[in-house]
């Protein structure tokens, strides 16, 4: 079982060793890749200086890309397991190996660390909270299956998951998109009780105002995949 | 409708804009492909200008009381199927660009190594 940790970097100077360090030493069974998304601070010179497996894109892409650079690495590395660590400390390494064993224990597609099963934790604002609400009455009227954290970054991906994504990955907000694509083409995902932190650096990349894009992007993004032929 | 100055003001404008795209074309700044509706528009306007009556007869056949109006509503019309194939040719180089970056990060030829390698050189 060929294990991956993808960690996207965009100018993540301050939180990227700790955070690789991190995953060395809660999940060792992992390999990980850093996607240094042409950061324009010294988090690519941290990267050299540590000896850290990074690659880098030559101009900035955005954080949907970037991501997908880590699948298709994956992919074309025959990794059979995929997981996003987000760089700002939000998510806690140590749950790694728990949901790799739930994957393989269930035969399943993607596992989901969610923060509203167990409702323990940073429980992110309200209205924050109503937004995630919405996305999970849309997907279940959509899939038919109810995924209570659809905005969760923290995601594992399975063999025939990883292909996908590696193919196709939307741009920008792509967390609730994608998994409604993944349970339409009938892949199996299940979430997983998580603690998260509130991040520790950085801010969140999206604001009061961009939300509401966020929204609408996303709605529309769900819609028109039902009228996609299922691959 | 129009007066003869007013015309000849305008076959003068047309022509001028014709060269200057057909010169933007010729130091290859613009890629004919991209400029190609343009150049027919500026034609078939050049047309309507020579023709005396033309426009008359278009809005008439259109049903359209107001010439002036009719003018407009073409232009307009025009416009948006420019911008929005000007969008749609967009989509597709926002996504070439991706494939093309991503392809060099992973062949480890992204920024950073490239930096290296010019070291290297030195």
């Amino acid at each position: 079982m060929k294990k991956l940790a993808i960690i996207p970097a965009y100018n993540e100077s301050e939180s990227i060793k700790n955070t690789v360090e991190d995953i060395m030493r809660n999940a060792p069974e992992f390999d990980y890749i850093v996607i240094n998304d042409c950061s324009t601070d010294n988090t690519a010179q941290i990267l050299r200086d540590n000896n850290f497996n990074y690659i880098s894109h030559p101009v900035n892409l955005g954080i949907g890309n970037t991501v997908q650079t880590g699948y298709i690495y994956a992919f074309r590395n025959n990794y059979d397991i995929a997981v996003q660590v987000d760089g700002d400390g939000q998510h806690d390494t140590k749950y790694l190996n728990e949901m790799a064993e739930y994957l393989i224990k269930n035969n399943l597609d993607m596992v989901i660390g969610s923060r509203f099963i167990d409702k323990e934790g940073f429980q992110s604002s309200k209205m924050r909270r109503f937004g995630i609400n919405y996305f999970t009455i849309l997907i279940k009227i959509c899939t038919g299956k109810k995924i209570t954290d659809p905005t969760s970054g923290l995601r594992m991906a399975g063999k025939r998951v990883i292909e996908s994504f590696a193919r196709e990955y939307p741009k920008d907000y792509p967390e609730p998109e994608t998994v409604a694509a993944i349970l339409r083409k009938g892949y199996k995902v299940e979430e997983i009780p998580v603690i998260m932190r509130k991040r520790q650096g950085g801010v969140s990349s999206i604001s009061l105002k961009k939300s509401v894009y966020y929204m609408i992007k996303v709605t529309l993004a769900i819609l028109v995949d039902i009228l996609r032929k299922k691959v | 409708m129009m007066t003869n100055k007013f015309r000849i003001i305008l076959i003068l404008l047309l022509l001028l804009s014709l060269i200057v795209i057909i010169q933007l074309v010729r130091k290859r700044i613009v890629e004919l492909k991209y400029v190609l509706s343009w150049i027919i528009v500026d034609i078939i306007v050049l047309i309507i200008v020579l023709v005396p009556g033309l426009l008359d007869a278009i809005a008439s056949f259109m049903g359209v009381y107001s010439v002036i109006n009719m003018v407009f509503f073409l232009g307009f019309c025009f416009l948006l199927i420019i911008v929005f194939i000007l969008t749609v040719s967009l989509s597709r180089n926002s996504n070439k660009l991706r494939k093309l970056a991503q392809e060099m990060a992973l062949r480890g030829e992204g920024k950073e190594n490239g930096e290296k390698d010019e070291d290297d050189g030195q």
